[in-house]
C-alpha cells in the first residue's frame, strides 16, 4: 500500500522510458546500447522553475487573479499597460519572497530593487517585463531532497542560484484553437476602453491579459543533478515547499509551477561542460524526468556516433504524444534584453526585524520533518510517505488562493501524524495506521485527510485501546496481530461480548485489531469517539492479555516454518495462526451456553457451515438450531405447492404455511435434516439440536430467518455463503440455489447486514483449505482449517 | 537671430562687475515700430496678481459668475486659437462645469479653491473624458479610462480642465514642432517657437487661453517654455507630484508641473497637485506645506525683504554659448536680488557638462522602454503587412515621428555625480540661479534640422531633473526680437522639497520688478482683473 502511495515524482516511473526510433526488430538491441552509451557520458542538469505566487492581487496592481476565469476581466489599466499608469509592489510578493528565500537557505539581499527586462512579444503588454537582474532578493541557497527508496534511495543536496522576483506576461490564444472562439465579448465589461482589446479579437491572434503581471517567483539551480529522477525530485520538493510555505498552490497543471530545465552531456571525467539545451513544456514531475532521460540519450547517442557538434544551443519542447524532445528555436547567443532599473518602482529595502519575523514565522519544513521523522526511527519509506504528503493525489483541483488567507495547502498527512503522536500515540503504529486503512480510505473516497471525520486524538485513543491491553515488547509485532485477531475471532465468531465499563485504560480491557479497523471506519465516515463507538457498538471485551499471550506464543513456538514465512512477508498466514488458536477459553472469556443457529439447506454451503460451526464454534454446553426455510423453486409446479398441507412442526410463524413437506416435492427433504442432525451428534454428544423447518410462499427467505432466529433468541447465526456475489450475477446457479434471496441480493450478505444478532458467512474452501469467513465488520477472512 | 550659441561669448571676468553702476532692467520692452500695442505702455505696468486669487474673489462677492468667466476665456480662446495652436482638445464641458460651480455658489455651499478657474491640461496628462494623445498619432484615438492623479485633484479642487494643449511627440523636444498634429506658435512672435515640449501649456497661459496649466518636465520642459512665453513655470521636486496618469517619456526624470501668470497662481496650483499617491510609488510621503501662505503681498515688503538669503549663481551657465542678451538680463536680475538683500555668490558645478550627455542617454534609454509598448497594434495606426515583425515595423514608422525613434543605450553614474555638485551648492546657498534657457524663442524651423543645436538649449535645465530638485522660472526682463521684445526667464534652483523658498523668493521678486509687464501682444482684449 505504501509504495503506491509515495510522492508524484516518483508515481509514473513505469511509463516507457524514451528510445530513440529505430526499426522494431533492432529496437531491443538498440536500446542496449544505448544504455552502454549512456553510462559513459555524464549529465548535467540544471532547472529554471517560476512558480506563480497566491498573492491575493496581481504583483503591481489590485487585480485578483482567478485561474482559469474568462478572458482579459481581472484587468485594470496598470495591468494591460495603458499609457500613464505606474505599478506599484504589492509588499505580500516581497514577504513570500523572502519566505521562500530563508526557506531555501539562501542569502537574502538588504536592498534589491526591479528592472525592466526589454523583449518584444504581444503577450507583454507594456514592452517590457518588471523582473530583477543584477541584486536578486535572494541568492546562494540549497534544497535538500530524500530520493524514493525504489531508485535506490540517498540524500542530495541541489545548489540554488539565485531567486527573483517578476511578474508574469499574458497568455496568446489563437482563435482556431477552439479554446477560445471568437464569441468571446468581455462579460465584465469593467470600462468602455477594453474596446482597444476587441481590436485584437478581430484577429487571428487574441490576447488574454488576466495573467498579466501575476506575481513569480523565479527560482534557478545550480547545475547539481545528474539524472531525470534527481530532476524531477528537486522539482517535487520544491513544490512541497511553495505549498508548506502557503506562497503558492504549485500546481503544475494550471502552470502555476513551471519548470525549465537545461540538459547537456560531458564524456565522464571531462570537466569541460558540453553544450546545453533547453527542454521547455514539462508539465509533470514524470514528464521531467522522461524528457531529460531522453535528452540524454538523444545527446549521448550523437556524441557515441562522432556527430557531437549536431547539439547546439537550442530551446526544444518535450512532446507528450511521441514521448521525445524536438526543436522549438535555436538560439542566436545571448538575448540582450537590455536591462536597466525600473525607474517607476522603489529599491526594495529589507530590514533585520522584518526578516526575523519571518524567519521565526516559518513552518516546519519538509526536510526537518523527513530529518525528525528519521530520528523516530520510521524507516525512509514510512518518512517519505509522511512527510512528502500525498495530499496532492486526491485533490483534483484548487479553488481560489486559498494560501493566501495563510492556509497551508500541504502538509496535512504529516500534521494529523504529528497530532497523532502528540496525543501519546505509538509512533510505528500511528504510521501503520495512516499509511494502511487511512489512505485506502481517503484514495477510495477521493477525500483529503482534512476532510474525513477522524481527529488525530481519536485515532491516537484508537491505537492506545488496541496496544493498551495488548503485549508491547516481546514478540513484537506479529503477537500483537494474532492476538488482535484471536480475539477478533472471540467476538465475531464466538459472540462474546461483555459491557464496556468504562475502563478502557485497564490493562484487563481490549478492543480487538479488527474491530479496530471497523472503528476507524466509522470514525473516518461518520466522526464521533472511539469511546462512543464501543459503547454503541457494544464492542468490549474482558480478557486477561497475558492468557492470550501464552497461547499465541504457544501457536508460533509450534509452527516455526510458518512463523518464518509469515515474517519474510507472506501475511495471509494471519488467518494460519488465527486458525491454530484455540477456541475461546470459557473460563476466561464467558462461561454461559449460548444459541447457535444454522441454516440448513441440502447444498455444499449450508455443509461448510455446518462443519464450519462445529469444528470452530460450538461447545458441548451450547444449543444448536438447524432452521431450513423451504421457498417454491420456479420449476415447481405452483398447484404442487399450493397444495401442501399444514404443518405439524413445533414452531410455526402466522406468516409462513410450513410443513414437512413429503414426496418429490422436496426431493430429499427430510433425509438431508437428518444427517445434519447425527452429524452433530457425531462431533458433539453433548450438543442439544433442535431442527426447524419454516415454509414460505413469498419467496423472502431472509425474513423468515431473521424472524425465527429473533424469536429464537439466537445469539449467533452462521449461513453458508456462495463464493462471491459476482458468481451469483454472472447467473452462476445450481439446483438447489435456495439462498437466493426475494430481491436478487445474496441472502447471506441480507442477514450479515441486517441481522441482530452476530451472523457468519461462511464459504468453504475446498476439502482442506479453510474457510472463507464474513461478519458484518470483517472482509473475507481466511481461516485456515 | 537672438541666439548666440555660435556667436563668440562676450568674456566677462566676473559677474558682478567692479565699477558698481547698478544695472537696470529693461525697464520698457523694446517696442517693434510695426505694431504698437496700447495694453503694453509702461505707465501700466504693475506687479503681476493672482489670478486664482480675484477670480475667487469676484466670484465669492458675486460680482462675476463662473460661466461669464468661461466665456470671457473661451472667447479669447477661440480667438487666438487659429494663430497659436496651442490646443489639441477643447473641452465640451467647460461652460456645464462652470455652471454647476455657480450653482454651489448660488447655494452658498463651499467651493474649492480653484473654482472657476479654467485649467490647461498638457496633452501627455490622462483625462478621462478627452483625448490623451502624447502629442503622438500613436495615440490619435486614445482616451484614457482614467484621469491622472494631478488632473483629478485639479477637479476636486473645483477647477475646470478646459483643454488638452500641445506638446512635442511625447514630451521629446524643445519646440513643440515635433507634435504630430499642429506646430504652436509663441504669443510674443507668431513666428517663433513657444519652446516645449510644453509649448502648448506655456503659450495658454501666455495668451490668458486658460488661467493656469498643467505641463510635464522631462529635461526643462515646463521652464524653457515658461522662459520663451515670459510666464511662471514651476517644475517641483522629483515625488512631490504624483505620475500617476502622465505618459511616460523617462521615468525617472518626469515630473508634472505648474505654469501659471504670476508666481502665486503657480504656488496655488502645486499645492493642489502635491502630495503623496498610493498609485505612485515614486510620489513621496513628504508633508506638502501651504505653499501660498508664505507669500507676502507686495504692499507688507520691507525695504531688503530677502535680506540674509544666500544665492549662488552658477558659474557655468553664464559661460560660453549663452546669448549676451540673455546674460544681461540674467544679470540684472541678480542685481535686483542684491538690492533685495541677498548675498550673491558665484558657485561652480564642475559636472555640469556632463549634464546634458548623460541626460540624452537615460532619457533615450528608459522613453525606447516605455515607448515600446507603442506597437500599432494595441494603440493607433495598424499598417497592412505581411508579417507579424514587418507590420510592427510599419506600424511604428507610421506613428512614431523621429524624435521618438532614438538609440537605446544607459549609463547613470554621471547622475549621482551631478546630486553630490548640487547638494554641495546647496549647502552653502539657500537658491541658485541660472538663465532657464541660452536663448530666447527662436524661429520655428530654426534648428528643426539641427537636433544638436535644440538638444543644447536644454543645457541650463536637465542638470535639475538629473538632481530630482524643484525649479523655478519666472520672467525677469525682455530682449530684443519679435514685435515688441521676447521675455527672458531666469531660473531659480532649490533644495528638494524646498518649492516654499523658491516660491516666496520668487513672488518677492516678481512683486518688485519694476517696468515690465509680461503681457503678449497678441492678447487683443483686456484681461478680467
Amino acid at each position: 500500500m505504501k509504495s503506491t502511495h509515495t510522492q508524484t515524482a516518483t508515481q509514473e516511473k513505469q511509463q516507457p522510458s524514451p528510445k530513440i526510433k529505430s526499426s522494431p526488430q533492432s529496437n531491443q538491441a538498440k536500446t542496449r546500447t544505448l544504455d552502454r552509451i549512456s553510462k559513459e557520458y555524464e549529465a548535467i542538469i540544471g532547472i529554471e522553475t517560476h512558480v506563480q505566487l497566491s498573492t491575493l492581487s496581481k504583483a503591481f496592481c489590485p487585480c485578483p487573479y482567478i485561474y482559469g476565469s474568462q478572458p482579459n476581466t481581472s484587468v485594470c489599466p496598470i495591468c494591460m499597460g495603458l499609457p500613464g499608469a505606474l505599478p506599484v509592489v504589492n509588499s505580500k510578493v516581497v514577504e513570500f519572497a523572502v519566505k521562500l528565500g530563508l526557506a531555501l537557505n539562501c542569502k537574502l539581499s538588504f536592498y534589491s530593487k526591479f528592472d525592466r527586462k526589454q523583449y518584444f512579444y504581444p503577450d507583454l503588454p507594456k514592452g517590457y517585463q518588471i523582473s530583477q537582474f543584477d541584486i536578486p532578493i535572494a541568492t546562494g541557497g540549497y534544497l535538500d531532497v530524500d530520493l524514493p527508496v525504489e531508485f535506490g534511495g540517498g540524500h542530495r543536496r541541489f545548489g540554488i542560484t539565485r531567486v527573483h522576483m517578476e511578474e508574469d506576461a499574458g497568455k496568446l490564444l489563437h482563435a482556431d484553437d477552439g479554446e477560445y472562439s471568437q464569441e468571446i465579448t468581455f462579460p465584465i465589461m469593467l470600462h468602455w476602453f477594453s474596446a482597444l482589446l476587441t481590436l485584437l479579437y478581430l484577429y487571428a491572434l487574441q490576447v488574454d491579459l488576466n495573467r498579466a503581471g501575476v506575481p513569480l517567483l523565479e527560482i534557478v539551480s545550480e547545475p547539481d543533478m545528474r539524472t531525470g529522477i534527481e530532476a524531477a525530485e528537486y522539482a517535487a520538493e520544491l513544490q512541497r515547499l511553495v505549498r508548506y510555505l502557503g506562497v503558492s498552490n504549485g500546481n503544475m497543471q494550471e502552470g502555476s509551477l513551471r519548470c525549465d530545465v537545461n540538459v547537456s552531456i560531458r564524456p565522464v571525467g571531462q570537466s569541460k561542460f558540453g553544450t546545453k539545451v533547453e527542454i521547455k513544456n514539462l508539465n509533470s514531475f514524470s514528464s521531467i524526468n522522461r524528457a531529460i532521460d531522453f535528452e540524454i540519450a538523444r545527446q549521448a547517442l550523437l556524441y557515441s556516433q562522432g556527430k557531437a557538434d549536431q547539439i547546439v544551443q537550442e530551446t526544444r519542447l518535450w512532446e507528450e504524444g511521441s514521448q521525445k524532445t524536438v526543436t522549438m528555436r535555436k538560439k542566436e547567443g545571448l538575448a540582450d534584453y537590455r536591462y536597466f532599473p525600473e525607474p517607476d518602482l522603489p529599491e526594495v529595502i529589507l530590514n533585520k526585524e522584518y526578516v526575523d519575523s519571518i524567519q521565526s514565522s516559518l513552518p516546519e519544513l519538509p526536510e526537518m520533518k523527513r530529518r525528525r521523522y528519521e530520528e523516530m526511527g520510521l524507516s525512509m519509506q514510512d518518512v517519505l510517505f509522511l512527510a512528502n504528503d500525498i495530499n496532492q493525489l486526491y485533490v483534483v483541483s484548487f479553488e481560489g488562493p486559498a494560501c493566501a488567507f495563510g492556509l497551508s495547502l500541504t502538509g496535512n498527512v504529516a500534521r494529523f501524524f504529528d497530532a497523532t503522536i502528540e496525543k501519546g500515540a505509538d509512533v510505528k503504529l500511528a504510521a501503520n495506521w495512516i499509511m494502511g486503512d487511512i489512505a485506502a480510505y481517503m484514495k477510495n473516497e477521493k477525500l483529503t485527510i482534512n476532510e474525513i471525520k477522524l481527529s488525530a486524538a481519536e485515532l491516537a485513543e484508537l491505537i492506545a485501546s488496541i496496544k493498551g491491553a495488548t503485549i508491547s515488547g516481546k514478540i513484537g509485532k506479529e503477537v500483537l496481530d494474532f492476538a488482535s485477531l484471536y480475539l477478533m475471532l472471540q467476538n465475531e465468531l464466538y459472540g462474546v461480548f461483555g459491557p464496556y465499563d468504562g475502563l478502557c485504560t485497564s490493562l484487563r480491557l481490549i478492543i480487538v485489531s479488527g474491530k479496530g479497523s471497523s472503528i476507524l471506519f466509522e470514525l473516518m465516515a461518520k466522526g464521533g469517539t472511539v469511546k462512543g463507538i464501543i459503547i454503541e457498538k457494544d464492542l468490549v471485551q474482558i480478557v486477561d492479555p497475558s492468557e492470550i499471550e501464552k497461547m499465541v506464543d504457544k501457536v508460533l513456538s509450534e509452527n516455526p516454518k510458518q512463523l518464518e514465512q509469515y515474517r519474510g512477508g507472506k501475511t495471509k498466514l494471519q488467518g494460519f495462526f488465527a486458525g491454530q488458536l484455540p477456541p475461546a477459553d470459557m473460563e476466561a472469556g464467558t462461561p454461559q451456553s449460548r444459541k447457535v443457529m444454522v441454516i440448513a439447506d441440502p447444498t455444499r454451503e449450508s455443509a461448510g457451515a455446518l462443519q464450519y460451526a462445529l469444528s470452530h464454534v460450538l461447545l458441548e454446553e451450547d444449543e444448536l438450531v438447524l432452521l431450513h426455510v423451504d421457498t417454491p423453486n420456479s420449476w415447481k409446479n405452483p398447484f404442487i405447492t399450493f397444495l401442501r398441507k399444514p404443518s405439524n412442526s413445533q414452531y410455526t410463524t402466522p406468516a409462513s404455511l410450513s410443513s414437512s413437506s413429503e414426496g418429490a416435492a422436496a426431493p430429499g427433504g427430510e433425509d438431508f435434516l437428518e444427517e445434519m442432525k447425527q452429524a452433530c451428534e457425531v462431533a458433539k454428544p453433548k450438543l442439544r439440536v433442535h431442527v426447524e423447518k419454516v415454509h414460505t410462499e413469498s419467496g423472502n427467505k431472509a425474513a423468515i430467518i431473521l424472524s425465527q432466529s429473533t424469536a429464537h433468541g439466537v445469539d449467533l447465526l452462521i449461513i453458508g455463503q456462495r463464493r462471491s456475489l459476482s458468481n451469483a450475477i454472472l447467473g452462476y446457479r445450481r439446483a438447489g440455489g435456495s439462498l437466493r434471496g426475494s430481491k436478487g441480493v445474496d441472502t447471506a450478505e441480507y442477514l450479515i447486514q441486517n441481522s441482530k444478532c452476530n451472523c457468519v458467512g461462511v464459504q468453504r474452501k475446498g476439502q482442506n483449505a479453510g474457510y472463507l469467513l464474513n461478519t458484518k465488520t470483517y472482509r473475507n477472512f481466511w481461516l485456515l482449517a | 537671430m537672438l541666439s548666440t550659441l555660435h556667436h563668440p561669448p562676450r568674456r566677462l571676468s566676473r559677474f558682478f562687475p567692479a565699477n558698481n553702476k547698478p544695472r537696470h532692467f529693461h525697464t520698457k520692452p523694446v517696442l517693434s515700430s510695426s505694431q504698437p500695442v496700447t495694453d503694453q505702455s509702461p505707465s501700466s505696468t504693475s506687479p503681476p496678481e493672482s489670478q486664482i486669487l480675484s477670480i475667487r474673489h469676484s466670484l465669492l462677492s458675486r460680482e462675476v459668475t463662473a460661466t461669464q468667466l468661461a466665456e470671457t476665456y473661451l472667447s479669447r480662446l477661440k480667438l487666438a486659437e487659429p494663430q497659436l495652436k496651442s490646443f489639441i482638445h477643447v473641452s465640451n464641458n467647460v461652460l456645464k462645469e462652470a455652471q454647476s460651480i455657480d450653482d454651489k455658489i448660488k447655494r452658498n455651499e463651499n467651493v474649492g479653491p480653484l473654482a472657476g478657474v479654467l485649467v490647461g491640461v498638457k496633452d501627455n496628462i490622462c483625462t478621462v473624458d478627452m483625448p490623451s494623445t502624447a502629442g503622438s498619432r500613436v495615440l490619435e484615438n486614445y482616451r484614457p479610462p482614467f484621469d491622472a492623479t494631478a488632473v483629478k485633484k485639479v477637479k476636486e479642487f473645483d477647477g475646470i480642465v478646459v483643454g488638452k494643449t500641445n506638446l512635442d511627440e511625447f514630451g521629446m523636444g524643445s519646440t513643440t514642432e515635433s507634435s504630430s498634429f499642429q506646430v504652436t506658435a509663441n504669443p510674443w512672435d507668431i513666428s517663433r517657437v513657444p519652446g516645449g515640449s510644453s509649448g502648448g501649456s506655456a503659450a495658454a497661459v501666455s495668451a490668458r487661453q486658460c488661467v493656469v496649466s498643467l505641463g510635464s518636465d522631462t529635461g526643462g520642459s515646463v521652464r524653457q517654455p515658461a522662459s520663451f512665453c515670459g510666464v511662471v513655470g514651476l517644475k517641483p521636486t522629483y515625488g512631490r507630484v504624483s505620475r500617476y496618469g502622465l505618459i511616460a517619456y523617462a521615468s525617472s526624470l518626469d515630473v508634472i508641473g505648474c505654469f501659471g501668470s504670476s508666481v502665486a497662481d503657480t504656488g496655488i496650483l502645486l499645492s493642489a497637485i502635491s502630495g503623496h499617491d498610493r498609485l505612485d510609488a515614486t510620489s513621496s510621503k513628504q508633508e506638502v506645506p501651504d505653499f501660498t501662505s508664505q507669500l507676502i503681498s507686495a504692499a507688507l515688503l520691507e525695504s531688503k525683504p530677502l535680506k540674509g538669503l544666500k544665492v549662488g549663481v552658477i558659474r557655468e551657465t553664464l559661460e560660453n554659448g549663452v546669448d549676451s542678451g540673455v546674460k544681461s538680463t540674467v544679470l540684472g536680475a541678480v542685481s535686483h536680488l542684491e538690492e533685495l538683500g541677498c548675498t550673491l555668490s558665484e558657485v561652480s558645478l564642475p559636472s555640469f557638462s556632463l549634464g546634458l550627455p548623460a541626460y540624452y542617454i537615460l532619457a533615450s534609454s528608459e522613453s525606447s522602454s516605455n515607448l515600446s509598448r507603442y506597437d500599432g497594434v494595441r494603440y493607433g495606426n495598424q499598417a497592412a503587412a505581411e508579417d507579424l515583425n514587418a507590420l510592427y515595423g510599419d506600424s511604428r514608422a507610421k506613428g512614431f515621428g523621429s524624435e521618438a525613434c532614438q538609440n537605446e543605450n544607459f549609463d547613470g553614474n554621471v547622475r549621482t555625480l551631478i546630486q553630490k555638485s548640487f547638494k554641495t551648492a546647496l549647502d552653502e546657498n539657500d537658491i541658485l540661479i541660472s538663465p532657464a534657457a541660452p536663448s530666447a524663442a527662436y524661429k520655428i524651423g530654426e534648428k528643426k534640422n539641427d537636433p544638436l543645436a535644440m538638444y543644447s538649449g536644454d543645457i541650463m535645465t536637465v542638470n535639475v531633473n538629473l538632481a530630482g530638485l524643484p525649479a523655478l522660472v519666472l520672467p525677469c526682463g525682455f530682449v530684443e526680437g519679435g514685435p515688441i521684445g521676447l521675455p527672458v526667464g531666469l531660473q531659480m534652483i532649490g533644495a528638494a522639497f524646498d518649492e516654499g523658498k523658491l516660491l516666496k523668493v520668487g513672488h518677492i521678486f516678481e512683486q518688485t520688478l519694476q517696468g515690465c509687464r509680461f503681457v503678449p501682444p497678441l492678447i487683443a482684449d483686456g484681461i478680467p482683473q
